[in-house]
């Protein structure tokens, strides 16, 4: 039903990050004060030299959601001639963002080990 | 630094419009998002037309409104869930009391077990998750209020329902405070709020007259006190054993009146018959006029008289425990025993058979049960019309002795 421009656009494989992006989101926003849509795209295809790039299909749905669940509020802010929404972390977002990005680093430790198995080391642990 | 005007604003904000998006947050988002990608391909040296036909293009020709989609199905994945197991649950307990409504009309087995489960699943999974939702859903205060009063008033109603089919105790209590929590705080509650809503009146009303007629045509068929005809006939019968009583007794009375110069009158077995008639007769008297007591404790003896004979409705509505009959002197198991004795007496006496209609299940249950709110009138039946066969037996007796005498 959802196809692949739902998902983040971007020169890795959408199964790699699509379990990622809320924790991209709450990091990007921890960051900073608050952030509206469009700055939050802008700001990840800049850190991320435009390796990956937010669609707006998969970073709307997902702000939305993290609202719902009381980890973002947001403001309202009438600038150039229409109103833009400003995205800010609730406290509970904020521990929430820690922990994700605690997680995906361990995460990464973890899937490091695996790739950086030498086949000689496979031998022996057999 | 390009700044759209106001008159390309509202147009990106009818192109929002018109893909389908009705989520007025999520418009706004979109709307800022693609000024945003417009004014940044106007600073590269675009004109307005191409960039925002190169903006709108990007998203694809359902982008946008897959973008709505996705968001209200992350938003209600929960709820999706919860509605399917609350219809699903709401489905199988209608019809298991549907079931086990068939079943109890039918007197077939194991209508108990599926009132029990479909009322159990009724009101503890589909009640529960019913409310979770509504909360989820956000709904208005005062309308998720009213549905937290009509989920509890419907909870009570449906246990005392439960409790009463099942014959449990506290089975009135839950159901009236049920029921009076639905007629005069949900009902009120529920037609006042939506009568207000226009576009809902005709619904509310079709509802509300359809589930109070509905309601009440159904409950004149069940009238909860056995019918008047059937009350009077139980009080006929219990005032006939009572003259029946009274006449045997007079009969007897005058027999043993006519024999009192006879020789017979000095039989020793004669003696015992007429004393142990007589102690049954007495006996039996004072147990009706204790049960009667321990219903109506603040009466004197006169009035419990008048209740026994002329007022018996005052006992046969009544229940009460049975341990007025088990007093340790001339109680029911001494009464029982003495009409044992009577009729094995009878049988010496007269050589025939004396044939009693006892039944002996409901006095051993009189003796034994712990039951503490039994219906008395039944007991009192019983005890008077005992009595009422030894008298008659002893008429019987008697004449027996006139005979021989003349």
């Amino acid at each position: 039903m959802y196809k692949k421009t739902m998902y983040i656009c971007t020169m890795y494989s959408k199964e790699l990050l699509k379990g990622t992006l809320k924790t991209i989101i709450l990091k990007m926003l921890s960051e900073s004060d608050s952030m509206y849509g469009y700055q939050i795209t802008q700001k990840v295809k800049e850190i991320t030299e435009g390796k990956i790039v937010l669609t707006e299909g998969a970073l709307y749905p997902a702000l939305h959601k993290l609202e719902a669940d009381g980890l973002l509020t947001t403001k309202k802010q009438t600038v150039g001639n229409r109103v833009r929404k400003y995205y800010s972390l609730t406290k509970t977002g904020n521990s929430d963002a820690k922990e994700k990005v605690e997680e995906l680093k361990e995460f990464m430790e973890t899937l490091k080990a695996i790739i950086n198995l030498t086949p000689q080391k496979l031998a022996w642990s057999i | 630094m390009v700044n759209l005007t106001e008159q390309h604003i509202s147009e990106i904000e009818l192109l929002v419009e018109a893909r389908g998006v009705e989520m007025k947050e999520l418009s706004y988002d979109l709307v800022d998002h693609i000024c945003c990608m417009i004014e940044d391909k106007m600073e590269s040296g675009k004109n307005y037309a191409s960039a925002l036909e190169e903006s709108m293009s990007s998203f694809g020709k359902k982008g946008i409104r897959q973008i709505q989609e996705e968001t209200t199905f992350l938003l209600t994945k929960n709820i999706l869930a919860m509605r399917k197991t609350m219809h699903i649950t709401g489905i199988t307990s209608a019809i298991l009391l549907l079931l086990a409504t068939i079943f109890k009309i039918q007197h077939w087995p194991g209508a108990g077990v599926m009132y029990v489960l479909g009322a159990a699943s009724l009101c503890l999974i589909f009640m529960p998750i019913f409310l979770t939702v509504r909360v989820k859903e956000k709904i208005s205060k005062p309308r998720l209020w009213i549905n937290i009063i009509g989920t509890l008033s419907a909870f009570v109603l449906c246990f005392g329902i439960l409790f009463k089919i099942m014959h449990w105790p506290g089975a009135n209590i839950l159901m009236s405070s049920g029921g009076l929590l639905i007629i005069f705080i949900y009902l009120p509650l529920y037609i006042f709020n939506y009568y207000k809503n226009k576009e809902l009146r005709t619904n509310t009303v079709i509802t509300t007259v359809v589930a109070i007629a509905g309601a009440s045509m159904l409950f004149s068929l069940v009238s909860l006190r056995s019918s008047h005809v059937v009350r009077t006939s139980i009080l006929n019968i219990q005032y006939y054993i009572n003259d029946d009583i009274e006449s045997s007794n007079n009969t007897n009375n005058n027999l043993i009146a006519l024999m009192e110069k006879d020789s017979i009158s000095n039989d020793v077995n004669f003696q015992k018959a007429n004393e142990m008639a007589q102690t049954i007769n007495a006996t039996s008297a004072e147990l009706n006029i204790a049960i009667a007591k321990s219903l109506h404790q603040d009466l004197t003896g006169e009035e419990i008289q008048h209740i026994l004979k002329e007022d018996f409705t005052l006992i046969s509505d009544a229940k009460g425990d049975l341990t007025s009959l088990r007093k340790k002197e001339n109680g029911l198991a001494d009464l029982v025993i003495l009409v044992d004795d009577y009729q094995t007496t009878y049988e010496k006496i007269t050589g025939t058979k004396a044939s009693l209609a006892l039944n002996h299940d409901n006095l051993n249950y009189y003796i034994k049960n712990e039951n503490t709110g039994f219906p008395l009138g039944i007991v009192i039946h019983d005890i008077s019309l005992l009595n009422l066969q030894i008298q008659r037996l002893h008429t019987g007796l008697l004449q027996y002795y006139k005979g021989k005498v003349s």
